[in-house]
């Protein structure tokens, strides 16, 4: 793969090159100066020179002095950046046939006031940006070990929620900004790689057919390299996002991978090693106490004598139970270990820029025979082969493998804390009376006979052109190809099927689930920017994009497979179905998925005494998943900044340095939902049963030509502020986004003959301010100290769902649901009042609030939500001489967690095992003060027809505080790296997770469990079911630059 | 000068390529989902349509192959508690709106008669002939009568249990559409059947193989009629059909045998034990110990040593603590299932002209044809001289015993208390209590549709 993409890009450069080195040069003038280090006063090397909005760049020299000439006369503004250093920027006016000296020097570390920002085909300086805009340095990425790059979001940008995935390896995070405005369709913000929205499906391994989800959601993130990563910006705002048009609703992450920069031929190499550990082990019930409670529920019930364990299906007799107890949580969890390698090379030439990358990461997670594994590559160019003329290519290539094992409903863990009773033996109990065993296969064997992996092979590329046509005028043209080869692979050999089945008479059984999703895009802009006299300048871009996702997949089981999987990744032997292979293994295919979207977009600057700016962008966007009547939308939006510190009055209070006040609005919106719901298809005959022995045919899907994006009308206003030096910085934001035309896959009333149906119905709108402080509490030659503390609060709330009532929407089986006038996600429960002292049965609360003894989901009420009240960061880092300590501290104020899975683990006794909480229930008359009811081996004891009934019993507070990140590092001073002949050197310790406070008395307060399906994913966040607990880690790295 | 040629050159490729975009880019983005069929491009002749309407009669198949009636069985006193958690909520007269069993029941009802509608909706796509366009009409109005009929019967409290009948009754869906339905009144309800099952009798022809035909329509008018009370014109659509001479009355005492039998009038096919299509009854009932088993009070009430039909009920583990009472009727591996015969129409007719002051002669003739088929004496048989009440007596005997299992039971309950004033109660709860009617699926509800109480009898 790798080899063609090179070849194919060799033949494309070669001509393309010679005919752009033809042209010749215009009427000329150049700029050069020199960049110094504003506390040490030495001049910073390999700093980059951009003129925003051209092509021209440049590297400073070793004596920081850079030059760039053949710039057309006019006005730009040119930036610098350097890697842990303040990015600077300055106006500068180009004469014909003169030279324009800017001097300028940079602070350490960066604010948020400078520097340039990328912001959807094109980039901006941060002051002149006029939307919400968050940027995260690869830097913060890279040093936090997390289970996928996204994690290291996490409290890194106001607004901005994460949710970090599971102690699973590989495990995605749930992303929200700024509250939920999506119900059916995906709430996820859109990612954008390089200039291409990268395919991000979560729900890959359900929609080709497997199963075998295994209590874990597929990861679409996972294979992207941290390492590759340059930075991060966050899009919050209509301003920022609605050049996204019908996606940017929930908010755009752009990421930037890195380019050369340092002149010359330079190397960084890194290496990390670590171990981890849940952050909370599952405490459940020992054997015997599991029995003692078992007896207890068996007199509840009126039984007498020995009880007898076949109530629940259990097949042991009481004698036999009473002699084994086995921990299955400690047959599952163990300590986790990662290492992570990572060498990049870079050369930057006169007219040549590389970067390679090559990075290596085995992340084995607490979860016993559980580990991610990457390799990736990467190699960006950058050809200047005349002025004016610039070409970047991007290549990465990377290959993760996660080594599965069963998780939550599916296994493991979940087992552990659920079917795997601790009367159960290691090795099953074998009755020969019956041919069969009693007891379940132990979950060490499981784990050791089933092998099961993802592989999944992604390349994401892209090739770039930009090209200054005139005076101010530069046409850019960009092509992006992401591919991803995405394999589940499952082997269960017989000696492991003979548990469940005596009489199996194969070998094995393999299944095969691979996936390839070829996603390319297309986009061409033309930007003009101009200055019109001393005043004034405006900026133009005008685009056209078009981009195409096609999905193809199928299923392979061969029923007498050999096995194990081989280690080809592609095409294990075991799935062969050629005759000389064999004749066991059958395909399934499964419907190839196709979407596209076209789209033509244009941005307008206008900027009065670099005081005023003024942003118009609008986006049409026409999408294969709209309606017949709705092919094309239309989004447009506005906003203004106001930089008041370029005023005489401001300039005066001398305190003041920074002070920018934007405001804007407009609209975008979310196009990310089921690519056919659009159409009216029919079930063909040869699918459906005869009737009276003759065919039929059936209506699968009535058409819905009305079908459409959901639109988000975003109104933002904020202030950004510098004051006393910039020692103290930030900025406050107010926002308001009105959704609606959301789109629902309602469960429509069964009297239409059918059981639910994509539609635009209802309403949310989501409102809330984001307030963020950076302070430098110590600034001296050898001890900085740095606060950073950032808050979001946000109030959400689904203000129509139409003709529906809460049960339109359902939150899978975690009874959450839409209910008007309360947010997305509402816990929709039976509320418990009370426990019967003389009886131990539970009360609970009717509509009216009246006590009743009966469970009826008709008395279900809003009691609680998935979404917390606000969240935020706090960090810290303190420098001493060549030490710097870095903490972060993330909190979570409310929200509400629900325990779906505690309906058996903490109320009636069955075939589970239960959490040690279940000790402090009603046992005798009296027992005022329990907090479970009474044991029993039918809910029909606790008021309810139905076996398994969710009440607010199971709801508990939220809100949590975690020592997110704790690091330690050490940089090598000057004088040793001049002796070395290193460039820089540092060892780091860090911690992640290492403490948490809260009073919630589940597992781990931060829970993004699997989820069944979009819907699911936007309203179940913060709801346990047997989840698998987040990490706990120590890590050791060293990071190398020669 | 080159440079302008150059830079002529990329303005003319991006306008172009923008160009190109304009032109056809509603063929860029469309892409209609791989390996389905388009409706738009699916429905192309009569055959066509003929198979969108026989997928109709397959979900109906799939819905009174015995499901139906068991639903309708388990809320009578004529089965015992099941072991079933869905199926004992009915038992209870207590269904939560999340009962999956019942919301698929209820679901399974409206899936026939969307697909019905649909083939209604379609039908202008293709060229057909009159005669063909009368049929398809006349077995979708069936269709969609026939289920609406059902469904009013067990979703809503009886026609009669208000005087003007405007207490809530069902969805009426007579076009194919996503579109939420309001709760129309019983009265409406019922309107819309009669009309619905009036045209299919004009529309459809006289035989029409295993599908609806004109005498379909005209039994199922019967039922509803009897059930309204309106006993004359009940009485008159029955003689109708059995004075067609296109039915014969048999001799078998069971009528769920494998094959077809000249009583049938309206049944659901099964061809082979494959094609299976009466497994509602012989999953249920057939078993060693099955779901539904036969009430003792009722049993105790028809034990009968000369009555054949009661011979088929079997006592397992009799005297013991697990003593249970099965059936023997749904024995046979498969079998066609009639659901409009002419015993309902003999019984129809002997209640009604004794109700409506009709020939009492004729009535005391068909229900001792029944009683004469049933028993191995002759010591029930009415005299010639039965007094209307005594003919109403037995026949309500006579009609609990050979319907018995077939979903008829509830409806007669709802119908005596209804209609004729009967003060009815089953497992202490009253004919018309708030749970006597099967609830809705919570997802039914919307501002225009409110579900029936929860609670349930007491």
């Amino acid at each position: 793969m790798y080899q063609i993409i090179r070849k194919r890009l060799h033949s494309l450069l070669l001509p393309l090159t010679c005919w752009l080195m033809s042209s010749a040069m215009a009427q000329t003038g150049s700029v050069s100066g020199v960049l110094t280090d504003a506390s040490s006063k030495k001049p910073i090397e390999g700093a980059a020179v951009e003129l925003v909005n051209t092509a021209f760049k440049a590297i400073t020299a070793v004596d920081g002095s850079y030059s760039i000439a053949g710039i057309a006369p006019g006005t730009y503004q040119i930036v610098f950046t350097k890697e842990q250093m303040e990015d600077g920027a300055s106006m500068v006016t180009i004469t014909n046939g003169g030279n324009t000296i800017v001097n300028l020097s940079l602070q350490t570390g960066i604010t948020a006031m400078e520097g340039v920002v990328i912001v959807g085909y094109g980039r901006q300086t941060r002051r002149n940006v006029v939307g919400s805009i968050a940027t995260v340095s690869g830097k913060d990425i890279t040093d936090m070990p997390a289970p996928s790059f996204e994690a290291a979001l996490q409290g890194k940008a106001t607004g901005v929620q994460v949710i970090v995935g599971s102690g699973m390896a590989g495990s995605a995070s749930l992303i929200r900004i700024r509250g939920a405005s999506s119900i059916s369709a995906a709430g996820d913000p859109l990612y954008v790689i390089d200039g291409i929205p990268v395919t991000q499906d979560y729900f890959m391994n359900r929609a080709n057919g497997s199963n075998y989800g295994g209590g874990f959601n597929n990861n679409p993130l996972a294979s992207i390299n941290p390492d590759d990563i340059e930075n991060i910006e966050i899009l919050k705002d209509a301003a920022a996002t609605s050049i996204y048009g019908s996606r940017g609703a929930n908010g755009v992450i752009l990421i930037t991978t890195k380019r050369a920069k340092k002149k010359g031929l330079k190397f960084d190499v890194s290496a990390r090693w670590g171990i981890s550990e849940p952050t909370k082990k599952p405490n459940m019930l020992s054997g015997p106490e599991w029995l003692q409670l078992y007896q207890e529920a068996w007199q509840n019930d009126g039984h007498v004598g020995t009880p007898d364990l076949s109530l629940i299906g259990v097949r042991m007799t009481w004698d036999q139970a009473q002699k084994i107890n086995t921990n299955w949580v400690d047959q599952v969890i163990g300590r986790g270990s990662k290492q992570n390698y990572n060498i990049s090379g870079n050369y930057v030439g006169k007219n040549f820029a590389v970067k390679g990358i090559l990075s290596y990461d085995d992340n084995g997670s607490f979860i016993i025979g559980n580990s991610y594994n990457r390799v990736a590559e990467r190699v960006n160019m950058d050809f200047k082969p005349i002025k004016g003329v610039n070409l970047q290519l991007s290549h990465s290539l990377s290959q993760g493998t996660n080594h599965r094992v069963d998780a939550s409903w599916a296994g493991g863990l979940g087992s552990a804390m659920s079917t795997m009773l601790n009367i159960y033996p290691l090795q099953p109990l074998y009755d020969s009376a019956t041919k069969s065993y009693i007891t379940p296969v132990g979950l060490q064997t499981i784990r050791d006979l089933k092998s099961w992996r993802t592989v999944e092979v992604r390349t994401i590329n892209n090739a770039s052109l930009s090209v200054d046509l005139a005076k101010n005028l530069v046409w850019n043209v960009s092509g992006s190809y992401d591919y991803m080869d995405y394999n589940e692979q499952l082997y269960e050999p017989a000696a492991l099927i003979k548990y469940y089945n005596a009489n199996y008479a194969f070998q094995g059984d393999a299944k095969w689930f691979p996936t390839w999703t070829a996603n390319r895009n297309y986009y061409t802009t033309l930007q003009y920017n101009k200055d019109l006299g001393r005043n004034h300048s405006i900026a133009a871009m005008l685009g056209h994009e078009f981009q195409k996702s096609i999905s193809k997949g199928k299923y392979v089981e061969n029923f007498d497979a050999a096995g194990p999987i081989d280690k080809n990744p592609i095409a294990p032997s075991a799935f062969i179905t050629d005759s000389t292979h064999t004749a066991t293994a059958v395909t399934y295919s499964r419907t190839p998925y196709e979407w596209a979207f076209i789209s033509y977009f244009g941005r307008f600057n206008y900027s009065y005494k670099n005081k005023f700016n003024f942003q118009v962008t609008s986006r049409w966007d026409g999408s294969s998943r709209f309606g017949r009547n709705n092919r094309y939308g239309f989004f447009p939006a506005a906003a203004i900044g106001y930089i008041l510190s370029e005023e005489s009055f401001i300039k005066k209070q001398r305190w003041i340095n920074f002070l920018k006040a934007r405001a804007g609005i407009g609209r975008s919106g979310n196009a990310n939902f089921d690519n056919y719901a659009r159409w009216g298809t029919i079930t063909p005959s040869s699918n459906l049963p005869r009737y009276n022995t003759q065919p039929t045919l059936a209506p699968a899907r009535l058409e819905n030509p009305n079908l459409r994006w959901e639109t988000t009308t975003n109104f933002d206003a904020g202030i950004e502020y510098g004051f006393l030096k910039n020692r103290i910085s930030g900025d406050i934001t107010y926002y308001h986004k009105l959704t609606t035309d959301v789109i629902m896959n309602v469960n429509i009333p069964v009297s239409t003959g059918f059981g639910n149906y994509y539609d635009n119905v209802g309403q949310i709108t989501n409102q809330g301010v984001e307030f963020s402080l950076k302070t430098i509490n110590i600034r001296k030659k050898n001890v900085n100290w740095t606060t950073n503390f950032n808050i979001a609060k946000n109030a959400n709330k689904i203000t129509s769902i139409g003709i529906y009532t809460p049960d339109a929407i359902s939150g899978g089986t975690n009874d959450t649901r839409v209910v008007v006038n309360q947010p997305v996600g509402t816990n929709f429960l039976v509320r418990f009042s009370r426990i019967d002292p003389n009886t131990g049965a539970p009360i609970y609360l009717d509509l009216n609030g009246n006590e009743t003894y009966k469970w009826d989901p008709a008395n279900r009420v809003a009691v609680g939500n998935v979404l917390p009240k606000a969240f935020g960061n706090l960090g810290n880092v303190f420098t001493y001489k060549n030490w710097e300590l870095n903490a972060n501290i993330y909190y979570n104020i409310g929200g509400s967690i629900f325990e779906s899975s505690v309906k058996r683990q903490l109320s009636m006794v069955t075939d589970w095992n239960m959490d040690r909480r279940v000790l402090d229930r009603w046992q005798a008359p009296g027992d005022a003060n329990a907090l479970y009811p009474k044991m029993t081996l039918s809910t029909f004891n606790h008021g309810s027809t139905t076996p398994w009934i969710n009440t607010d019993l199971w709801l508990q507070d939220g809100t949590y505080v975690r020592l997110r990140t704790l690091s330690v590092s050490y940089r090598m001073p000057s004088a040793w790296l001049k002796k070395s002949k290193f460039d820089a050197m540092r060892i780091m310790l860090v911690g992640t997770n290492l403490l948490t406070w809260t009073r919630y008395t589940g597992i781990d307060p931060e829970i993004a469990r699997d989820f069944e399906n979009a819907t699911d994913r936007n309203m179940s966040g913060s709801i346990t079911y047997l989840t698998t607990p987040q990490e706990k880690s120590i890590s050791l790295s060293i990071n190398l630059s020669f | 000068m080159k440079t302008n040629q150059l830079t002529s050159a990329l303005i003319a490729l991006t306008l172009t390529t923008v160009g190109v975009g304009v032109v056809s880019c509603d063929k860029w983005i469309e892409t209609p989902p791989p390996n389905e069929l388009l409706v738009d491009s699916a429905i192309n002749n009569a055959d066509d349509l003929q198979r969108l309407l026989n997928s109709s009669y397959n979900e109906l198949a799939n819905t009174f192959g015995g499901f139906a009636q068991m639903m309708s069985e388990m809320q009578s006193d004529n089965l015992s508690l099941p072991n079933n958690n869905d199926l004992k909520e009915l038992y209870n007269h207590n269904v939560l709106f999340f009962n999956s069993t019942c919301g698929g029941f209820y679901a399974s009802l409206y899936r026939v008669i969307f697909r019905a509608n649909f083939v209604q909706d379609n039908m202008s796509r293709v060229a057909l002939s009159q005669s063909d366009q009368d049929r398809m009409n006349g077995e979708i109005k069936f269709i969609r009568a026939f289920c609406h009929f059902t469904a009013v019967r067990m979703f809503a409290q009886p026609y009669g249990s208000t005087t003007d009948n405007l207490h809530p009754g069902i969805a009426i869906v007579t076009s194919a559409s996503t579109k939420p339905q309001p709760r129309k009144s019983v009265k409406e309800a019922y309107e819309q059947i009669i009309a619905d099952a009036s045209e299919a009798a004009n529309l459809l022809p006289a035989s029409n193989g295993n599908y609806a035909n004109k005498d379909a329509a005209k039994a199922l008018l019967a039922h509803v009629n009897f059930q309204m009370g309106q006993y004359s014109v009940a009485a008159a659509l029955a003689s109708e059909i059995i004075n067609s001479g296109n039915y014969q009355f048999t001799d078998t005492t069971n009528l769920y045998t494998a094959k077809a039998s000249s009583e049938y009038i309206f049944k659901i096919v099964s061809t082979s034990a494959s094609d299976k299509r009466s497994g509602g009854f012989t999953d249920n009932y057939a078993p060693g110990n099955p779901t539904c088993q036969v009430d003792k009070a009722f049993y105790a009430s028809i034990k009968d040593t000369s009555d054949l039909r009661v011979k088929m009920l079997t006592v397992v583990n009799a005297g013991a603590q697990n003593e249970f009472i099965k059936t023997e009727a749904f024995n046979a591996p498969y079998f066609d299932v009639p659901l409009l015969h002419l015993t309902q129409m003999y019984l129809i007719r002997a209640e009604s002209l004794a109700k409506s002051g009709g020939d009492l002669t004729v009535a005391v003739d068909d229900i001792n044809k029944i009683i004469d088929r049933a028993y191995t004496n002759d010591n029930r048989k009415l005299s010639s001289s039965a007094t209307a009440d005594q003919i109403i007596t037995e026949t309500r005997f006579q009609r609990r015993i050979e319907l018995m299992f077939s979903g008829d039971r509830t409806n007669e309950i709802k119908r005596l208390g209804a209609i004729e004033g009967q003060n009815l109660y089953v497992r202490g709860h009253a004919w018309n209590c708030p749970g006597f009617v099967l609830q809705f699926p919570i997802t039914e509800k919307t501002t225009i549709f409110e579900i029936n109480p929860t609670g349930g009898c007491n």
